[in-house]
């Protein structure tokens, strides 16, 4: 057809330039920021996509199998499954993102200030660190929680601070790095102040880990809250948390209703997944020493 | 004799403590006069890093008194130093980990400015534009990061960065030495440049004497922590005094190839700075070694205008090494 090349080019959606790079250099990776955000969506929206209410018995729909009416299916309640899987996401987030927030709160500084100054204060907060890392982190959140009580406020807390030594220790092993090329030695012959040179040029250099790092631990706090629940402790039933639903799932299992425990468990590992595909890939793009490679 | 600008007296720098102790610095007098390149030239390990860090405070020394411009700078705080950063800089041996990654090179170039002057933004931004271009960096490559620019490059930033404030002091720690040998050249003329136009003093801290050649106006030899020879670059080049200047220049080829080298080999170890010295420091691998030398620290004798070294036999004029 000869009027065939007049007709525009069909409009492409083109990524930027630096975005397409790294998507080309770490599929993975951009596959779980594109899983994450679908999450994040799901979590936002959940009030609007669900099709019932999520904690809405209905005594005629009980332990119904996944079919067009209930997509996953309904619990011993006959509360419909894909609405709580939904609605959980928001609670795995509501948990999980405080208390990494918190852990990079208290450890970030910390790591700057010991990687820096050295000396004593170093070795009694490193060794207080060691300390706490020594005990199983699942044991001593147990105990914690079920000493202080456990609400979701408690679970956050103690989420977060059992963390805060990763990011410490990530922190104050990049500052050492830097420490041992001129950095900081120039950074001094220059005039700085020590709170310049930890804020100015240390802290923007560790934030590529600490980013990183991030996704990856709120991975491992998303895991360990729907333990909490699993076990019973913080969210009870039946509010639409993924662990508590899994508990309830793991007692139809050998019943043959499959579906209650199943689904929240892939929503689980499919978020887990994507945290930690999306840690990998932010380590890999924030690295200021690739750019000009990328 | 023009105005000093830095001065060193009697520098002791011990690292640790007892028998582990490494003396880096063993009573040295130093002067830096106004508008002069000094070079420091030693082995690695002669303490030449060190007494360019100690200059500038950025090392305590454990004996012996530093002043800048005047003042007795030996035990102010940094907190007191850091206001007196602005009249003494420095440059690095490795631009790529001195330079803040995270920094674009127009922020890396105002960060003395705004540490140490009241230029508002619009005039830090032109005084920084202003630099660039005295350090011949296009003005594109402002606003790229340092892991896009070269090591000459980079190089001239930290050149940039150390005569933003106008400073009266700049040590330069082996600046060249990290990078390849067509770019050096470039480096050494733009230092050649600004002496000529300021009257800055720069202290060059380097193991290449031929660079030294090219840069310093007078050169002092260091080895083991002291100085064993100082003096104008051409007298102490062409007729080395102290015998370890002679084994140090003997080592480098002559330009002209036909030209047999006449090198000095040296026997016996190096001392290790964990020893303590009695004498010479040199007295182990020195060919011209008498008892005298083992005895007394050699006192700096004047060895020619202005020309000074610590070896005993230039009393009595044996102290060249025959070829």
């Amino acid at each position: 057809m000869s009027h065939a090349a007049t007709l525009p080019a069909p409009r492409r959606f083109v990524l930027p330039h630096r975005l397409r790079a790294w998507t080309r250099r770490s599929p993975l990776a951009a596959a779980g920021v594109l899983l994450l955000a679908a999450f994040a969506l799901l979590a936002v929206l959940a009030p609007l996509i669900m099709p019932y209410d999520p904690v809405a018995a209905d005594a005629a729909a009980v332990l119904q199998a996944p079919s067009q009416a209930h997509w996953f299916g309904t619990d011993a309640n006959g509360m419909d499954v894909f609405s709580r899987v939904i609605f959980g996401t928001l609670y795995a987030f509501a948990i999980a993102l405080p208390a990494v927030a918190l852990a990079i709160l208290v450890g970030v500084p910390v790591g700057l200030v010991t990687g820096y100054l050295g000396g004593w204060t170093d070795e009694v907060l490193m060794r207080f660190f060691d300390a706490l890392r020594v005990f199983p982190s699942i044991i001593l959140a147990l105990a914690v929680v079920s000493a202080a009580g456990a609400s979701v406020v408690n679970v956050v807390l103690v989420l977060g601070l059992l963390d805060a030594p990763v990011f410490a220790r990530l922190v104050r092993s990049e500052v050492l790095a830097l420490r041992s090329g001129s950095l900081v030695e120039c950074a001094v012959a220059t005039g700085n102040p020590v709170w310049r040179i930890l804020l100015v040029h240390l802290m923007p250099n560790t934030l590529q880990g600490t980013l990183a790092q991030a996704a990856v631990r709120a991975s491992w706090a998303v895991r360990l809250s729907t333990t909490f629940a699993f076990l019973g402790l913080g969210i009870q039933p039946p509010t639409p948390e993924w662990g508590a639903m899994i508990r309830q799932g793991a007692e139809y299992m050998v019943t043959g209703q499959w579906w209650i425990g199943v689904f929240p468990g892939i929503a689980l590992i499919l978020l887990s997944l994507a945290l930690n595909m999306t840690g990998d890939g932010l380590a890999d793009l924030l690295d200021p020493r690739r750019r000009s490679a990328g | 004799m023009t105005r000093v600008v830095a001065e060193l007296a009697g520098l002791d720098m011990r690292f640790g403590e007892g028998a582990g102790a490494v003396h880096a610095l063993d009573k040295v007098d130093l002067l830096v006069h106004e508008g002069e390149v000094l070079g420091l030239v030693g082995e690695s390990g002669s303490g030449k890093s060190t007494l360019g860090r100690c200059l500038l405070r950025l090392l305590q020394p454990t004996g012996g008194r530093v002043a800048l411009d005047g003042d007795d700078i030996t035990d102010w705080p940094e907190r007191r130093l850091r206001k007196l950063r602005a009249r003494m800089s420095m440059v690095f041996q490795d631009p790529w980990s001195a330079l803040n990654p995270r920094m674009s090179i127009r922020r890396l170039i105002e960060e003395p400015l705004k540490l140490h002057t009241q230029l508002g933004r619009a005039a830090r931004r032109t005084e920084a534009e202003r630099l660039a271009e005295r350090v011949h960096l296009a003005a594109a490559q402002l606003d790229r990061t340092p892991a896009e620019l070269s090591g000459g490059q980079l190089q001239r930033v930290c050149i940039a960065r150390a005569i933003a404030t106008r400073p009266s002091l700049i040590v330069l720690d082996e600046p060249t030495s990290s990078l390849d040998l067509s770019v050096r050249a470039g480096i050494l003329d733009l230092l050649g440049e600004l002496r000529a136009e300021t009257a800055v003093s720069m202290v060059f801290i380097t193991h290449d004497l031929a660079t030294l050649r090219l840069i310093a106006d007078r050169v002092a030899v260091l080895y083991l922590g002291r100085v064993l020879e100082e003096g104008p670059t051409e007298a102490v080049m062409d007729r080395p005094a102290h015998p370890y200047t002679q084994a140090l220049l003997s080592a480098h080829l002559p330009a002209d190839p036909r030209e047999r080298p006449k090198r000095i080999r040296l026997e016996g170890e190096i001392p290790s700075p964990l020893d303590r010295i009695t004498g010479c420091p040199f007295q182990t691998r020195c060919p011209l070694v008498e008892k005298q030398c083992r005895i007394g620290r050699p006192p700096l004798l004047s060895a020619g205008p202005g020309q000074t070294a610590a070896c005993v036999r230039l009393i009595d004029g044996s102290n060249r090494i025959a070829a």
